[in-house]
């Protein structure tokens, strides 16, 4: 007597055979037009959620969220009147220092500086489902100039990395992600004209900072430092803002002295972010 | 079965919905909490089925969430196998809303246990086990209680729906068998 009923078998059969069609496209992901076209199929599904889903219930988190800040605003208003005050002097401050560059640059027959960028808008169609995925999936793709291992930032720093990008999207691998493949070169600004260089090796999960290895030694580091990309490894440009010292660990090791660094980004709250793209300044 | 499936999907369906509400901080620098409605619907589902059915259908949903999620079979391992614990200890308890509450929160618990356990031998994350009970776990566990409560309610509209159809279709049947009988 057969000990599985028709359904049992019929469910035994579809597991075979989802388990067969997943290596078989793992093994035709190298295939670039095969890969694109099920990405592509992908992104329909994607695009049908975030529209009936996502943006009317972003809406309304939008509307309650502005609602119950009403009282906020006020004093929020007046910070923010006094700091718009101050962006005239910075934008003058600014527009000269931008002149300085282009000057040096001429003098030194450079091409281009490592702080210069451009900046790509994109919207998040995909958050992490857990706590475990560190992958955001972008709305933007190679049609609108993503190319892989561009930088992303938020509005308060940066988060991540293209991994991989199709026409019309692209995956960010954040930077907390445990891999260790996920290194940046960062500098550490001890004043308003020094900087040290450092290593950011990966994210600490039990600590919640990243975690940088210096390259030098020379100087103290202490809270509250302010981590900059550095522009060196020709993946990030330089100055984009990292995170802020939490600690510093002084136990030798073999990889050096270990700095702990809290990261400026916001995770939870990753909505709009920006593309990052070397090349020509940005002077708007 | 297709209104289980229904009710699964449903339950995965308000998972996407709640994370627009609580969205996960991949970060953990804060509490986290996980929305697991889509398993806990299955589980509410397979507490009525066979241990082999149940526990092929959570291998295949688990396989579809890895596929989803690209979190490398670590699902399709921890969902049979919670399934598998819950369904041994349901047999010793009764069908009361309190006692469906205890066995979605212990299998909520079980499934994420084996989960990290899991992504922890692959060396996909180096979470301690206590960081991981502080800042997953406990708001993720609180938080379905309520969840729980209300679905274990939805699951039994549904399963008396479910009677109320089977019932019908037996009905149909005895008379189309016994064409004396009129209809």
């Amino acid at each position: 007597m057969n000990r599985f009923n028709p359904l049992n078998r019929f469910l035994l059969k579809l597991i075979a055979g989802l388990l067969a069609i997943s290596v078989f496209l793992a093994a035709v992901r190298f295939n670039s037009s095969l890969q694109s076209s099920t990405d592509q199929a992908f992104g329909f599904f994607t695009s049908i959620r975030v529209t009936l889903f996502d943006h009317p219930i972003q809406a309304i988190g939008d509307f309650i969220s502005d609602f119950t800040s009403l009282y906020a605003l006020k004093a929020e208003n007046d910070r923010l009147r006094l700091q718009i005050d101050m962006l005239e002097q910075f934008q003058a401050r600014l527009e000269e220092a931008y002149r300085d560059i282009e000057d040096l640059k001429t003098i030194n027959d450079l091409k281009e500086s490592m702080t210069e960028y451009h900046l790509i808008a994109a919207m998040v169609l995909n958050r992490p489902a857990d706590t475990f995925n560190h992958k955001i999936r972008l709305n933007v793709g190679t049609l609108d100039d993503v190319a892989l291992n561009d930088a992303v930032i938020s509005s308060e720093g940066l988060i991540g990395k293209v991994v991989t990008v199709t026409s019309s999207t692209c995956d960010v691998l954040l930077l907390t992600t445990e891999q260790e493949l996920n290194k940046v070169s960062v500098k550490i600004q001890i004043s308003k004209t020094d900087t040290i260089e450092a290593l950011l090796e990966s994210y600490d999960v039990n600590e919640g900072a990243y975690v940088l290895s210096l390259l030098e030694t020379s100087s103290t580091v202490v809270q509250g430092m302010t981590v900059i990309s550095s522009g060196l490894g020709e993946t990030y440009p330089s100055g984009l803002l990292v995170g802020y010292v939490l600690k510093v660990d002084t136990a030798q090791s073999a990889g050096g002295i270990k700095v702990y660094v809290s990261p400026a980004a916001d995770f939870t709250h990753l909505n709009y972010v920006a593309i990052v793209k070397r090349g020509n300044l940005n002077v708007d | 079965m297709w209104i289980d499936l229904a009710f699964v999907l449903a339950g995965f369906t308000l998972d996407s919905i709640l994370r627009m509400f609580f969205p996960i901080d991949p970060a953990l620098q804060f509490l986290a909490f996980v929305p697991n409605l889509g398993f806990l619907a299955f589980l509410l589902v397979s507490l009525n089925k066979t241990y082999r059915r149940a526990m092929i259908l959570a291998f295949l949903l688990g396989l579809t969430v890895d596929f989803l999620r690209n979190e490398m079979l670590a699902n399709a391992i921890a969902y049979p196998i919670s399934i598998y614990v819950i369904k041994v200890w349901a047999n010793q308890l009764n069908e009361s809303l309190f006692e469906q509450v205890f066995l979605g929160t212990i299998g909520l618990f079980f499934k994420e246990f084996i989960l990290f356990a899991t992504l922890t031998l692959i060396g996909i994350t180096q979470l301690s086990i206590d960081n991981w009970f502080v800042k997953r776990e406990f708001l993720t566990i609180i938080g379905h209680i309520p969840l729980i409560w209300g679905l274990s309610y939805l699951n039994r509209y549904k399963s008396g729906a479910q009677n109320v159809l089977e019932r019908k279709k037996k009905r149909r049947e005895r008379v189309l068998w016994n064409p004396t009988v009129k209809p």
